[in-house]
């Protein structure tokens, strides 16, 4: 029933909205006019210099008349359910459904880019609905979903959208959760924090020539942010997808998983994820579950407590272990959640507390 | 001299070809094997090889030491030539890409035509030196033409060498070097035998001695493996090459990565072991077989091996197994000989399993088996190689064999997020199709949207498909009542319908795929990140529109000509040139494709078809030199020459047509090929003949006489030029093959139009 009426609204979304007009009136935040006519937008750390009618690198910020304005505020291309687990989300409210919502955009070109049909486009060239950030957090209330998720392309390019309904999600009780790759600068990540129930961040490698030449973006910001989210207590989960040849050495596993124990701690879920080829990189295969099992190796030896191997169906890493008494807390079949022994956040059998959001 | 310098013009001719043909090889590899690329390469030869012929014969007036530069320049092509194949296996790591990336179709362009320019031009300019030596031997008048027959004679000597020797048994590198050696022993036999070649330097000698032994002891000795090992290592930069060959389909690669070996044909990865892809091989396989109650015969055509064949084999059936490349199976027995790879391994000798060494395509016009579902475990029909499983008229064939409520499958890229509109018609296309040839047709959405067609109603409710589920028991790492609620949620479903609303596209056929089309559009939306896509605008450009500017063109000639306005002779001799050009070239790409379609190993046929056609313009262009003499029938000539090649056009489409009717019958399907060749000999020796006749038509018109081949060649080869590319990209996967011929043929009307406005008295009068 509750899914009957989300596949009404959605359609009535794709009947009624106004799809041509792109030019929201949402001005955006973080950003400096810097002689009247340029502006310098502070979101992410590209720190994009625009000039009168310029968009940035993201495609979705545009400088109009001296004034920054967001062009995809209440204007989603994606909404719809699924898994929480399939975000990744492994300590977030196990087995529960998510509200996915997307607009177009990216700050980085990965040339691996699973959702690049609108992460790699601008709002200009796809369609979107029109669903404003009251409407957004209704439609999760009516159809019962705890939580909302920003996810598939990459919500720091929505920020404006993004914290408007998160705060609003705050107050009627409905979660929020950011699926981000991290390149955001610390003022405007921080304003956000406080009305985020969890964060995935995608590191894409440990090298930051990976980080240059395959996703045009830096290394060091996304460990900032990371940092950032450790210093305010913030749950969230580190996903890492290993490429086969790219980002799959020992060394830079090493030093990533030893960056990881030390900076921000031992608790951290870190998650292997097999690469499938798509987009522009097809010509490599998927990653040997070896080498996954390998990252697992090295993350355990750095004192990881957390470490799981995604996107192999039915391997025994894709479950969750007490690291006191080593039973199965959460045993997972790839999006399927098939046993629970957790409860108030605690293990069953022996009580030692696991982080992350249980209820 | 004339024997031994034969001789060398029949090994320039043997070189050349082996050089277009192993180049087109490697590049094929690094452009994922599509045949569409086929004319862009061919195009960018062509193009580079005339302009080192032009830069040459402008260049032989100043030059003196002519043998010298002859000797230098034949060392010098195998050097390039070498150095061509190590940059083609190399260059996407030397400028940067990221390793396995794809490349967009403007960097395939100017990267072929860079890769290729070096050799090519080099072969050229032997052409023009060539043919000076030999005026030199004191015979002017016939030299061009010998040295075209000696090069001709070379070039369909190394097709045949290439086809039943050389490919099969080396790699390029052998190969390349093979040919070095003949190049090289060539200038030495010149060199020490020949009179006239004693006046070259005593430097030069040395240095093609040196590298005659040089290329003799790296064939000898291993260096020649080796720097076959270290460029493919370099192509397949971080993985260990297991195993590399070419198959007369395709290539094929092994490598091996931390334990996984990975199947690679032409550079995109077919299968892995030991660990497969088992989300895609358990939903592809046990998801449809929940709308048959009780499948027992199955037929896999393509994708089988690697981890499909055993999910399948979960069930009590008997498996027929063809790939579209035959190859694959057998390369398969002879890895698993050495690692006995799971789960390879146990799809080879399971009992349930037969594997048959055929082509997927023939393998259903040949059994007399009825099946419960056939299966083509192929991602995107991108290729004409891989399009021939996604077509109506392949679909009817399997639609035959299906018995009642049995099903066929494919599967189509897809997303659950969003889907641009090259991702939507490409998926409305192949649906459109489907539905045209069967009753019942859904799609399961997903980033690969499953596909089940059948003759009988597919309509099941989810209580009876996880009924289904639930009473077989098949055991699976993926597939639960969960996993099938979620994956066949109406929402979705609903989702992907609304979608899809208002696509309209039309159907893919054989000899209109443009199921292609669409793949490659969706394919080059990767570069063009939604900006206006250059596919989508030529789409725009329909082909009512081309036939409207044609007939247009048609009416204003003929409205000139009723006020007896004066054509330019010379811009109708040219047009002539520059039509035949684009004619001969999609003549050529057409018998490819049709090639292709219906035997699917074109990269083994190509080379015989290239020398079949050259062999063809050399016969005419020696008839030509030798028989015109009489200017008062030029013009008529010239006029019966463009009927011809209408004639041969509509005579391709015919034969096609006809074999597409009796593509079953053994005998035709043995005979179509060579009625290819035999067509293309033909439209070659037209073309020969044709271009020494304008010529010698264009001189009476033209007081710069010496510039007037070069100009002609240079009209020729922009028609070819842009012939082969348009009719590849554009014209036959767009608007199908009767389309393109059609407008082909109005073109050449048009000429014939142009044509008839020059007078016979110009002729005369200007000859008196
Ligand atoms: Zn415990």
């Amino acid at each position: 029933m509750k899914k009957n009426i989300f596949y009404f609204l959605l359609i009535s979304f794709l009947f009624f909205s106004d799809t041509t007009s792109v030019y929201a009136e949402k001005e955006a935040m973080f950003y400096k006019n810097i002689n009247g006519k340029t502006i310098r937008c502070d979101l992410c750390p590209h720190k994009c210099i625009l000039d009168k009618g310029e968009t940035g690198f993201c495609k979705v910020r545009l400088n109009r008349d001296g004034k920054l304005y967001s062009l995809v505020f209440g204007k989603p291309c994606t909404v719809n359910i699924g898994p929480i687990e399939k975000a990744p989300f492994y300590h977030f409210l196990p087995g529960s459904k998510r509200l996915c919502v997307a607009t177009a955009g990216c700050n980085m070109r990965c040339s691996f880019c699973q959702n690049w049909q609108i992460s790699q486009n601008g709002p200009e060239d796809i369609r979107s609905f029109s669903l404003t950030p009251e409407e957004l957090v209704q439609k999760a209330a009516q159809l019962e979903i705890p939580t909302i998720c920003y996810t598939y392309s990459e919500p720091i390019v929505f920020y404006e959208y993004m914290y408007e309904s998160s705060i609003l999600a705050k107050n009627s009780g409905i979660r929020t959760t950011m699926v981000s790759n991290g390149f955001i600068n610390s003022l405007p990540m921080k304003k956000l924090i406080p009305y985020l129930d969890a964060v995935k961040i995608d590191l894409k490698a440990f090298s930051t020539k990976f980080y240059e030449d395959i996703c045009d973006a830096k290394l060091e910001e996304v460990k900032n942010t990371l940092k950032l989210l450790k210093e305010n207590k913030k749950h969230f989960e580190i996903v890492v997808l290993i490429i086969p040849t790219l980002n799959d050495s020992d060394p830079e596993l090493n030093s990533m998983c030893k960056w990881i124990s030390v900076n921000l701690g031992n608790d951290i879920p870190i998650h292997f994820s097999r690469f499938v080829p798509s987009y522009k990189l097809t010509s490599l295969p998927m990653t040997p579950v070896k080498t996954l099992e390998r990252a697992h190796k090295i993350a355990k030896k750095n004192h990881l407590k957390y470490v799981y191997i995604g996107n192999v169906p039915g391997h025994i890493y894709n479950s969750t272990y007490c690291p006191s008494c080593g039973k199965i807390l959460v045993k997972r079949m790839q999006y399927e959640v098939t046993k629970l022994n957790i409860s108030k956040g605690k293990c069953k059998f022996c009580g030692l507390s696991i982080p992350g959001v249980w209820e | 001299m004339q024997r031994k310098f034969s001789a060398a013009l029949f090994i320039i001719g043997f070189s050349g070809m082996v050089a277009q043909i192993i180049l087109i090889r490697e590049l094929l590899v690094v452009f994922h094997g599509n045949e569409l690329s086929l004319g862009i390469i061919i195009a960018n030869w062509l193009i580079s090889e005339a302009s080192g012929a032009y830069f040459m014969g402008g260049l032989l007036k100043k030059i003196y030491k002519k043998f010298d530069i002859f000797i230098i320049l034949q060392i010098l092509f195998s050097i390039s030539l070498l150095l061509s194949v190590l940059g083609v296996r190399t260059f996407k790591n030397i400028l940067g890409f990221t390793t396995g990336e794809i490349l967009s179709p403007w960097i395939i362009l100017i990267s072929s035509l860079f890769l290729i320019f070096l050799p090519s031009f080099i072969h050229g300019s032997l052409f023009s030196i060539s043919c000076k030596l030999k005026e030199n031997n004191k015979e002017p008048a016939s030299s061009i033409g010998i040295v075209y027959v000696f090069e001709t004679l070379g070039n369909i000597a190394a097709a045949l060498c290439l086809n039943f020797v050389l490919l099969p048994h080396f790699h390029s590198i052998d190969i390349v070097l093979v040919t070095s050696i003949l190049i090289t022993s060539s200038c030495m036999f010149l060199i020490f035998r020949d009179i006239d070649f004693r006046i070259i330097k005593r430097s030069t000698k040395i240095i093609s001695l040196t590298f005659f032994i040089t290329f003799i002891i790296s064939l000898l000795s291993p260096v020649s493996d080796f720097i076959h090992k270290i460029s493919i290592d370099k192509q397949w930069q971080g993985q260990k090459i297991i195993s590399y060959k070419n198959s007369i389909f395709g290539n094929i690669a092994i490598t091996s990565l931390d334990e996984q070996i990975t199947f690679y044909s032409n550079a995109d990865p077919l299968f892995i072991c030991p660990a497969p892809d088992t989300m895609s091989h358990e939903e592809l396989a046990h998801i449809p077989l929940l709308y048959h109650p009780n499948p027992k015969n199955i037929l896999v055509l393509s994708g089988g091996i690697g981890g499909f064949l055993s999910e399948l084999s979960k069930y009590p059936v008997k498996i027929d197994n063809a790939e579209i490349d035959p190859a694959i199976i057998q390369t398969s027995i002879e890895i698993d000989n050495k690692f006995q790879l799971s789960p390879v391994h146990e799809e080879l000798y399971n009992k349930k399993i037969k594997h048959h060494l055929i082509d997927g395509r023939l393998f259903i016009t040949k059994t007399a088996s009825y099946y419960d579902a056939i299966f083509i475990n192929l991602d995107i029909p991108t290729q004409i190689q891989t399009n021939r499983l996604f077509t109506k008229e392949f679909m009817k064939k399997a639609r035959s064999r299906l018995k009642n409520n049995g099903l066929f499958v494919l599967t189509l890229p897809g997303s659950l997020n969003y889907m641009s509109v090259e991702l939507k018609k490409l998926n409305a296309c192949i649906r459109n199709t489907l539905n045209s040839v069967f009753e019942s047709v859904i799609v399961i959405p997903g980033t690969r949207n499953i596909y089940i067609a059948s003759p009988s109603n597919l309509n099941k409710s989810m209580d009876i498909l996880l009924e289904t589920l639930q009473k077989r028991n098949i055991k699976t790492h993926l597939i639960t009542p969960f996993h099938i609620s979620l994956k066949l949620d109406k929402t979705y479903q609903t989702w992907f319908e609304n979608e899809m609303k208002n696509i309209n596209v039309k159907i893919n056929q054989d000899l209109t795929p443009i199921g292609t089309f669409y793949a490659q559009s969706y394919q080059n939306s990767f570069f063009s990140y939604g900006k206006e896509n250059i596919f989508e605008k030529i789409l725009s450009a329909s082909y009512s529109k081309i036939i409207y500017s044609a007939l247009l063109i048609f009416f204003i000639i003929f409205l000139l000509k009723f006020l007896s306005f004066n054509f330019h002779i010379k811009t109708s001799l040219s047009a002539t040139i520059a039509t035949t050009g684009f004619a001969s070239m999609f003549f050529n790409m057409s018998s490819i494709l049709i090639f292709q379609i219906y035997y699917g190993y074109v990269y083994y046929f190509i080379s015989l078809l290239i020398a079949f056609f050259m062999c063809g313009v050399s016969i005419g262009a020696y008839f030509a030199t030798k028989h015109i003499k009489n200017n008062v029938y030029i013009k008529n000539r010239i006029i019966r020459l463009q009927y011809g090649i209408i004639v041969l056009i509509i005579a391709l489409f015919i034969f096609t047509l006809g074999f597409k009717k009796y593509d079953n019958v053994p005998v035709l399907h043995f005979l179509f090929r060579y009625v290819l060749l035999a067509l293309n000999l033909i439209f070659g020796i037209l073309q020969g003949y044709e271009f020494p006749t304008i010529c010698k038509s264009f001189n009476f018109f033209t007081k710069r006489k010496d510039k007037t081949a070069g100009f002609l060649y240079a009209c020729d080869l922009l028609g070819g030029f842009a012939g082969g590319i348009l009719s590849t990209i554009l014209l036959i996967p767009l608007y199908g093959l009767l389309r393109s011929c059609t407008i082909v043929v109005l073109i050449k009307v048009i000429i014939i139009f142009l044509l008839s406005r020059i007078k016979l008295d110009n002729f005369s009068q200007k000859n008196v």
